[in-house]
């Protein structure tokens, strides 16, 4: 028997060491504010504009706004976001 | 958003999903959860995206509204040593090469065993210690430190002597900014192109001369210097197919491209000297590359003929200036022309510098505004309001109003590198390159 001893490749990630747990959630998004967060590429902006429509049309009072960054965003329009809303939906477009 | 307290749900596309999470996890949010469309909706017409995010929404509102599950446990990137157990010796190099590329630890080729002996001789490539952190290496968030760099020259089959090569080269790359997302991770073929300058080029042998981008002898040097390059993405970016690298189609450039300049058979300065470098400085520069084009001219002997066909060339148009996709003032469409030595010297002969090529070739490379808009016309909110008003042109006029491929005659990059013909490259990129020292050499 043979035994070939090696050197591992990979390397660990910087996320791996500063984790994040999920933010907590509301019961109902009733009366919240709604981000939309498009990153311009085409298609996104449809599918986000939907989303938007379809979760005002099943919970009550949302409010909708929709942020139009690039890739990367600009970490103004990040920063007003977050001030400006409760819950999110992104799109990348893929 | 989630680190900011806020719920977020990402709409996601089929066959994304690995790098929804990959992503998630390379900025530390493990629990990051997503709502599944079937297609990509860049190609879908309107009513196909909005059909796709109705089947989706009860999904969106699952995610905002209840809290996910404990994460699985991440991906391990087992031990830091591994033994391989077989009948003998090349029988266990097979196996180790199945099992790293059933790991996704490799490029496809025959890997060199990373054994503790061969990688302790590659650190003595250089005088920094095998912990020191070089950098984060993106888009994996990876830590590029000295030895896992040193693993993977080994698996490449490097030297000692290209290691602090190599470091540079992690450096050069993190130095394109946010670009380099989309560097390693586009959907389009990007690839980085590695130019080397300094005495090092002649000290190791590494080819500027003929076929230096090719296959061969020749270009050995090259060659494992640029699969290093690649691998080191790979396993430390985490830039594998279908995670984080979204390629749609792949390209052959991405194995790995390395190439000297060839500074002693060129009329003007080498590359660094124009970004302030010393002149016998060692440098590595990253081109983001998006593809390479052949300029096949061998019927020209005047500055501005050999010109005219590097613009003919070049002017594929791009057009991204129209619109502003990026954040920033880096542009996203940089030409590289990779001068042969001969028209590099007819022009360079008869009194050009390189910025007045850098003038003539941006005033020449032009395309019909019909074609630049082509690709941004259908998501008219993003064309910059200073172009907005091509949009009530008709096609038959557009088609007259000739422009630059790109913004500024700045963005065209310059270097010389090639065999005795008048065969040129031009490379499109996505970005201004980068340029790091290659330092702290190990005396080996």
């Amino acid at each position: 028997m043979y035994t070939l001893e090696v050197l591992n490749p990979v390397a660990l990630n910087e996320g791996d060491t500063k984790i994040t747990n999920a933010a907590p959630r509301p019961r109902s998004l009733d009366g919240l504010t709604l981000g939309l967060l498009w990153n311009s590429k085409r298609g996104g902006e449809v599918a986000l504009n939907k989303a938007g429509e379809l979760v005002s049309g099943r919970f009550k009072n949302v409010k909708v706004i929709r942020y139009d960054g690039s890739m990367p965003c600009d970490p103004e329009i990040m920063d007003r976001a977050k001030q400006e809303c409760d819950v999110f939906i992104g799109s990348s477009a893929d | 958003m989630e680190k900011a307290g806020k719920p977020a749900v990402g709409l996601v596309a089929g066959g994304f999903e690995r790098n929804a999470m990959a992503t998630a996890r390379s900025f530390g949010l493990p629990e990051f959860r997503f709502a599944l469309v079937p297609e990509v909706m860049t190609g879908l017409a309107p009513q196909q995206i909005e059909q796709q995010v109705t089947d989706a929404l009860d999904r969106i509102v699952e995610v905002l509204t209840t809290h996910p599950q404990p994460a699985a446990s991440q991906e391990t990137t087992s031990t830091e040593r591994i033994n391989i157990e077989s009948t003998d010796s090349y029988a266990a190099v097979e196996k180790m090469n199945q099992q790293f590329l059933d790991l996704e630890w490799g490029d496809g080729f025959p890997l060199i065993p990373p054994t503790p002996e061969k990688v302790a001789r590659m650190l003595t490539g250089t005088t920094r210690k095998p912990d020191d952190l070089i950098t984060v290496l993106a888009p994996g968030s990876g830590l590029a430190t000295v030895e896992k760099i040193a693993v993977n020259a080994v698996m490449a089959g490097c030297e000692p002597v290209h290691l602090p090569i190599l470091i540079a080269a992690c450096e050069a790359y993190m130095g394109l900014g946010e670009r380099v997302r989309a560097l390693s991770m586009s959907t389009s073929p990007m690839a980085p192109l590695m130019v080397i300058n300094g005495p090092i080029t002649k000290e190791i042998g590494i080819n500027a001369k003929g076929c230096a981008m090719g296959p061969g002898l020749q270009s050995r040097h090259n060659i494992v210097l640029g699969r290093a390059f690649r691998l080191i993405m790979i396993n430390i970016g985490n830039c594998r197919p279908g995670r984080m690298d979204l390629d749609t189609i792949g390209s052959a450039r991405k194995f790995g491209m390395c190439v000297a300049e060839n500074e002693e058979q060129s009329p003007w300065d080498p590359y660094p000297i124009e970004k302030g470098y010393a002149k016998d400085a060692n440098t590595v520069t990253i081109f983001a590359t998006r593809d390479e084009i052949d300029v096949n001219d061998l019927n020209n002997w005047t500055p501005e003929g050999v010109l005219n066909s590097f613009s003919f060339y070049g002017a594929i148009p791009g057009g991204d200036y129209l619109e502003k996709i990026h954040a920033g003032d880096d542009p996203d469409f940089v030409l590289l022309l990779m001068f042969s030595p001969e028209h590099a010297n007819i022009c360079g002969s008869a009194g050009w510098s390189k910025k007045a090529v850098r003038e003539y070739v941006f005033q020449e490379c032009r395309a019909s505004a019909r074609r630049l808009l082509n690709k941004c016309r259908n998501a008219p909110d993003k064309i910059r309001l200073h172009w907005r008003w091509l949009l009530k042109l008709p096609d038959w006029e557009l088609e007259k109003i000739m422009l630059p491929v790109m913004e500024n005659a700045h963005d065209i990059e310059m270097v010389v590198v090639g065999g005795p013909a008048g065969k040129d490259l031009i490379y499109r990129s996505i970005c201004r390159p980068a340029t790091a020292l290659i330092k702290d050499r190990g005396t080996i």
